[in-house]
């Protein structure tokens, strides 16, 4: 058996029309999973290619649009946790590029392949979630757009076709809101969440008018927490407030024990973590 | 198989290899450079550390058809003409080094650290070296021995 699957490195998008669709095919970017998945040997290695999409021009760059922020698919998390741009249209996006792996990660890892990767716990996707993030797609030269939290299916696993690219990000851009982004793991840096939140609000007079909160790392997908909105929406903040939303959470979160973590500590640890966010964001 | 090129070191290389074959692999197996550190092989502990085109990255992530052109830096790429770097001299000064393991890339971690500033607060070094384990010392020499190099640096 090879120890190696194939390998293509088209010149621009127009060369995926090409590609070989009787075999898996891998995007490559920053290879920050792929090649640990390769280590491992979860690649069936003779019935795969690994695409490179690294260097295609039309994966790159921060633009701001008229109604909305697109961020190349091929942008790195170091790009994003310092770019401007990011951090006046997608703050709590920026907060959570800056969590990502290490600064050799960050170097290298990619926001399409964050997404795509589809992992529970990958840091980007509740901070996109909140902000009602889409993303273009292109499928052997056919293009379309979906809402971000449409493609998870499950750990790992996204509903996009074999073949199919994400070739950007794109974010609504929204005035006066504000948000941010909070994880935990076993230690300060390089960790992969035991449970992360993602709060994106808009206030009136410190009323808390609008507000979109996503959980990561516990349950199957990144989840938003729509019943939680209500708890608080033209409600005084306080801890009797507080505690009720705490409890909305709750219901919402479906953790699993596992390697990383058990899901009581995750159930528990959410809360901490909503207090945590939501005091950078309001008084109370 | 596949002919990259690229700059190592300040030297051109050409090698003929896997397109998919990491840049470690390639360094220590077909360039012989096993200055290069192999720990865990799969981004977590930073002993593969090279300088890729200006930015550190974990050269067991690192598929070498994406080197074509680029400029890698190793360990053994900073000391010139038999002079150690002042990066290297501080840490051995700071008795930084025990196992030695984890310093190639510690040290081209801490090269990349003082090029963005040389007035590092705790923090800024906490965070540089965050993708950088060391198992021996417990971190506290590695923080004099950077402080100690952004100093002669400055000179």
């Amino acid at each position: 058996m090879n120890y190696y699957p194939e390998y293509f490195q088209p010149v621009n998008l127009t060369d995926l029309a090409r590609l070989p669709s009787q075999k898996k095919i891998y995007f490559l970017a920053g290879g920050t999973d792929l090649f640990c998945y390769l280590r491992d040997g979860l690649i069936e290695t003779e019935n795969s290619i690994f695409v490179d999409v690294a260097r295609l021009q039309e994966l790159s760059g921060i633009a701001e649009e008229e109604n909305h922020l697109r961020i190349g698919a091929g942008v790195t998390f170091a790009e994003i946790s310092t770019n401007s741009l990011v951090k006046k249209w997608a703050p709590v996006l920026a907060i959570a590029a800056n969590t990502i792996g290490t600064p050799q990660i960050r170097n290298r890892a990619t926001i399409g392949g964050n997404i795509a990767n589809a992992s529970p716990a990958g840091d980007s996707l509740p901070a996109l979630a909140v902000q009602g993030a889409e993303l273009e797609l292109n499928n052997f030269g056919q293009k379309r757009i979906v809402k971000l939290l449409d493609i998870f299916i499950g750990p790992k696993k996204t509903n996009l076709a074999n073949g199919e690219l994400i070739t950007a990000v794109r974010i609504p851009k929204k005035n006066g809101w504000k948000g941010n982004f909070q994880k935990i793991g076993g230690r300060r840096s390089h960790i992969i969440s035991k449970a992360s939140i993602a709060v994106y609000l808009r206030t009136e007079n410190s009323v808390i008018k609008d507000i979109n909160i996503a959980l990561g790392a516990v349950a199957p997908t990144v989840v938003l927490a729509t019943s939680v909105a209500r708890v608080l929406i033209d409600q005084p903040i306080n801890q009797n407030t507080i505690q009720k939303a705490i409890t909305a959470l709750a219901e919402v979160a479906r953790p699993v024990d596992d390697f990383r973590s058990s899901a009581a500590y995750r159930q528990r640890v959410l809360g901490a973590l909503f207090r945590q966010a939501l005091s950078s964001l309001v008084t109370f | 198989m596949k002919e990259i090129k690229f700059i190592l070191n300040d030297e051109p290389v050409v090698v003929r290899t896997e397109p998919l074959k990491t840049l470690l692999r390639v360094l220590r197996e077909d360039l012989k450079h096993t200055e290069v550190k192999a720990g865990c092989e799969q981004g977590e502990c930073g002993s593969c550390t090279v300088i890729l085109d200006g930015k550190i990255v974990n050269s067991c992530l690192v598929p070498i058809a994406q080197v074509e052109g680029s400029r890698v830096i190793t360990i053994a790429g900073l000391s010139k003409n038999g002079e150690l770097h002042p990066i290297q001299r501080a840490f051995i000064e700071e008795g930084a080094v025990q196992c030695g393991f984890c310093i190639p890339g510690m040290i081209l971690s801490t090269k990349v650290l003082l090029e963005k500033t040389l007035s590092p607060t705790d923090e800024q070094i906490r965070e540089g070296l965050s993708g950088n384990l060391c198992r021996c010392t417990g971190y506290i020499k590695i923080f004099q021995a950077v402080k100690k190099a952004a100093q002669y640096l400055k000179k």
